[in-house]
């Protein structure tokens, strides 16, 4: 009997979870790929592991090959993820195609705005809830780094814990909107494709960030560059609920 | 020879691993959910159901449905292959090939396999500890297969004219530590023409003899077959179904106390799964002071919660410790969801046994709002999150939740309950109640006498407050300390579920959207000026809970595996 190619690895007290390993067993079906699907914390045998999301499978992470399925980098999470290889955003491979023409990107239709002008005043930090950079241990250490060149705070709005009283951000004034915006600065959020699209500048300080290509490293540079290539590999690296159903994506990473 | 590697380190848990095989038709729906609930309802500790899903060109439009129905009833791994029978033509064979193969399939070290046809009606639990160096564990088959017998002798694995008739394993049940792969293909490659009416019977026999002392035979009750003798089938762990029998099998209830089955007119109803015995998400919520020697008990239940797959935030407040409580908290929120507060009080309480006062109320009445407070400004994980209360020196097993919750669903109105206390028992010194003392299950040192330790919170549904008595008919210390002369009404012991006015007990369940409302807050009132005399804070909170939700406060009488040291 032929062994399994895919551990898809699902908590079942998630919703999304359960819908997205639904969605993912359609798929490796349509291709024939036998499959398991499992609360296990383990690796199941020679299984390439598809990890649902970053919090539960650190141990299978850390132990060798795995596919991450993490949140999308635009439109509706209920529509879209991000299924990229052996790391986490722009570290790891999501085998995208060597040529990359415009029409994936051209049939999403994401509305993309035109770089902000003029520019504004304020620099925004942007908060996240980890780090998932190796040079960072906690998401604080980098906010003591970054915060005396910003202006403002912005919280993640998943983040439950508040910043500690010592932390450099948790003297910066909160900024509830995107307005008056010089540049947005994050560590490696997907925030920073949220502002890229909404041409806002954006510096990006980890080679993790999905934005990075078009985003300079230091807040005290802003930079407006041509996003077409950028946006065509980003189109790539996508795929939809129906996409997993059918199984257009599998193939590329089995 | 297939065989996993050996590099997997044990699991850490000692849990047992069950697996099935199921073709992705009706039985998914009719055969599985029965198998399913019997093993959760009657296997103790940490059990991991895992399947092997065989699809073919019909199942594929209904596979999704299946999935999800699968993951939603706890199924740990279900893996998904389409059939391919590598005997065609021998009906069965090729499940019996797939059995001997099934540790590489799951990448587990060892497991146990068991037909889905098989109701297990008694705890399986333990059985992974049995002979720990044969790669086999079988039971014996009670039919007489004479065929599987006449191929045996044939073959020289039995030798024939012997004076009673020799074993046959039963290839339903039987525990694996090794993939028997490779020797089950050598016997059928090698004895292709044994009989057709159970070869797969047949060769698991000669893989069996052939292990020697590597298979070991378990006791008969593991496993008995309903063609069995009745009286055996009423005694045993699990019951397998074959034949025309199949049939009967939903309709048959286990009486185990009276050792009787009883065949209803219509399908029984199953005993609920632990998926539908938990709740989705949980937040924690505790307060701490110098209880580092009872942290690693709380820390290895959270543990068990989180390994079984339920996301968990903790809310912990400690004050004023001066052994290393604040540093055990700290050290297991790391990577954890919640926060952590350390404290120092302005003004200190002291702890006193026996009297209550407003001085001592006050501040635990203020430290719970807050910390509930902090717990509550984060977002729920799920909307139906339950909160978990819980005070320190509360010892509770592991499966303590899934049997509140399963208690739970025994109520007409499970949605009316606004609140889940348990029936927490004092421990006690042995011989500080040594004419009604009973052990304390897994508190050795310990003894019990059915009493209710939280006699300051509680309030029977008529608001009686019986302190210091605890109000419960079964408490054998408040019976011989002058029950006979006892002027109030007692909670008679025969029910399972028991509305109150207010209860606590140091470990209570409450949904987390009930305490989003701020108004259901812990105070207290004190009595004139004498203060030595206050309401329990508890007391007013259950007050709030039940008048601002219209819902009921229960003591779940039956989960009495709660103790307070």
């Amino acid at each position: 009997m032929a062994r399994v190619h895919a551990s898809i690895h699902v908590n079942p007290w998630i919703a999304w979870q359960v819908r997205f390993a639904v969605a993912a067993a359609a798929g490796l079906r349509a291709i024939g790929a036998p499959f398991a699907v499992t609360q296990s914390r383990e690796r199941i045998g020679h299984a390439l592991p598809i990890l649902l999301g970053t919090t539960f499978w650190r141990g299978i992470e850390a132990s060798g090959t795995f596919l991450l399925v993490d949140r999308c980098s635009f439109g509706s999470p209920s529509e879209w993820v991000t299924l990229v290889l052996n790391g986490h955003g722009r570290r790891g491979d999501h085998r995208t195609p060597t040529v990359r023409d415009g029409s994936r990107w051209e049939h999403h239709a994401v509305e993309v705005h035109p770089w902000r002008s003029p520019v504004g005043t304020r620099t925004i930090l942007c908060g996240q809830t980890e780090p998932y950079s190796p040079r960072y241990s906690n998401i604080e250490s980098w906010y003591d780094l970054v915060g005396p060149s910003c202006t403002h705070f912005r919280r993640h709005p998943a983040s439950s814990q508040p910043l500690s009283a010592r932390c450099v951000a948790s003297a910066l004034p909160v900024a509830d909107s995107w307005d008056d915006v010089r540049v947005a600065v994050t560590l490696n959020s997907s925030v920073a494709i949220d502002t890229v699209l909404a041409g806002i500048p954006t510096v990006t300080m980890d080679e993790a960030a999905m934005a990075w290509s078009v985003t300079s490293h230091s807040p005290s540079d802003v930079i407006t560059p041509d996003r077409t290539e950028w946006l065509h590999w980003l189109a790539w690296t996508q795929w939809t609920y129906d996409e997993i159903r059918e199984g257009t994506p599998w193939r590329r990473f089995l | 020879m297939a065989t996993i590697p050996l590099s997997r380190p044990p699991r850490g848990d000692d849990g047992l691993d069950i697996v099935t095989i199921c073709k992705a038709d009706r039985w998914v729906d009719e055969i599985l959910p029965r198998f399913a609930a019997l093993i959760d309802a009657n296997c103790s500790g940490t059990i991991r159901r895992h399947l092997l899903l065989l699809t073919d060109a019909t199942s594929g439009a209904d596979e999704g449905r299946m999935i999800e129905s699968l993951l939603l009833a706890n199924w740990h791994t279900v893996v998904c292959k389409p059939f391919e029978d590598p005997y065609p033509g021998r009906r069965l064979l090729a499940f019996d090939a797939f059995r001997s193969g099934l540790l590489e399939e799951f990448g587990l070290p060892e497991a146990l396999y068991i037909d889905p046809d098989t109701d297990v009606i008694g705890d399986l639990q333990g059985i992974q500890r049995t002979a720990p160096e044969a790669d086999l564990l079988w039971v014996a088959n009670p039919l007489p297969l004479e065929p599987v017998l006449e191929d045996l002798r044939w073959y020289g694995f039995e030798r024939a004219g012997a004076p009673e008739p020799p074993v046959l394993m039963e290839p339903g049940f039987f525990y694996i530590r090794r993939d028997l792969r490779s020797e089950f293909d050598a016997a059928c490659a090698q004895y292709p023409d044994v009989h057709g009416f159970a070869a797969g019977s047949t060769y698991w026999n000669m893989v069996m003899r052939s292990l020697g002392a590597g298979a070991v035979r378990l006791p008969d009750d593991y496993n008995r077959t309903f063609w069995d003798l009745p009286a055996a089938v009423t005694c045993a762990r699990s019951v397998h179904y074959t034949g025309q029998w199949k049939r009967l099998q939903p309709y048959l209830h286990y009486e185990r106390a009276d050792r009787r089955i009883v065949i209803h007119p219509v399908p029984v109803a199953l005993p609920s799964t632990t998926a539908e015995r938990h709740p989705s998400t949980l937040a924690v919520v505790a307060l701490f002071r110098d209880n580092a020697d009872y942290l690693p008990h709380a820390f290895s239940r959270f543990a068990a919660w989180e390994r079984a797959g339920l996301p968990i935030r903790y809310y912990f407040l400690e004050n004023d410790s001066s052994d290393a409580t604040a540093g055990l908290l700290a050290e297991f929120m790391e990577g954890r969801r919640g926060r952590l507060e350390s404290r120092r009080l302005a003004v200190r309480y002291e702890r006193g046994r026996g009297r209550e006062n407003h001085d001592r109320i006050m501040p635990l009445a203020r430290m719970r709002n807050f910390i509930v407070d902090v717990a509550m400004k984060d977002p729920p994980q799920a909307a139906d999150e339950w909160t978990l209360l819980l005070d320190s020196d509360i010892f509770f097993p592991a499966d303590v939740l899934s049997r509140i919750f399963a208690a739970r669903a025994g109520d007409p109105r499970p949605e009316s309950i606004g609140m889940l206390t348990c029936y927490t028992q004092q421990l006690f010194q042995p011989d500080r109640i040594p004419r009604i003392a009973s052990p304390a299950l897994g508190m050795p040192g310990f003894a019990v006498c059915d009493h209710y330790f939280d006699t300051f919170a509680f309030q029977d549904i008529g608001h009686r407050h019986h302190h210091p008595f605890c109000g419960f008919a079964r408490c054998r210390r408040c019976r011989e300390d002058g029950t006979q002369q006892y002027p109030l009404p007692l909670v008679p012991a025969d029910r399972p579920i028991v509305d109150v006015a207010a209860a606590f007990g140091g470990f209570a369940l409450v949904t987390t959207q009930t305490l989003r409302d701020p108004r259901i807050r812990w105070t207290t009132y004190g009595s004139g000026c004498d203060q030595e005399r206050v309401l329990a804070e508890h007391v007013v909170f259950c007050d709030r809970l039940r008048t601002v939700t219209g819902k009921r406060i229960v003591v779940l009488q039956s989960i009495d595996c709660v103790y307070r040291r």
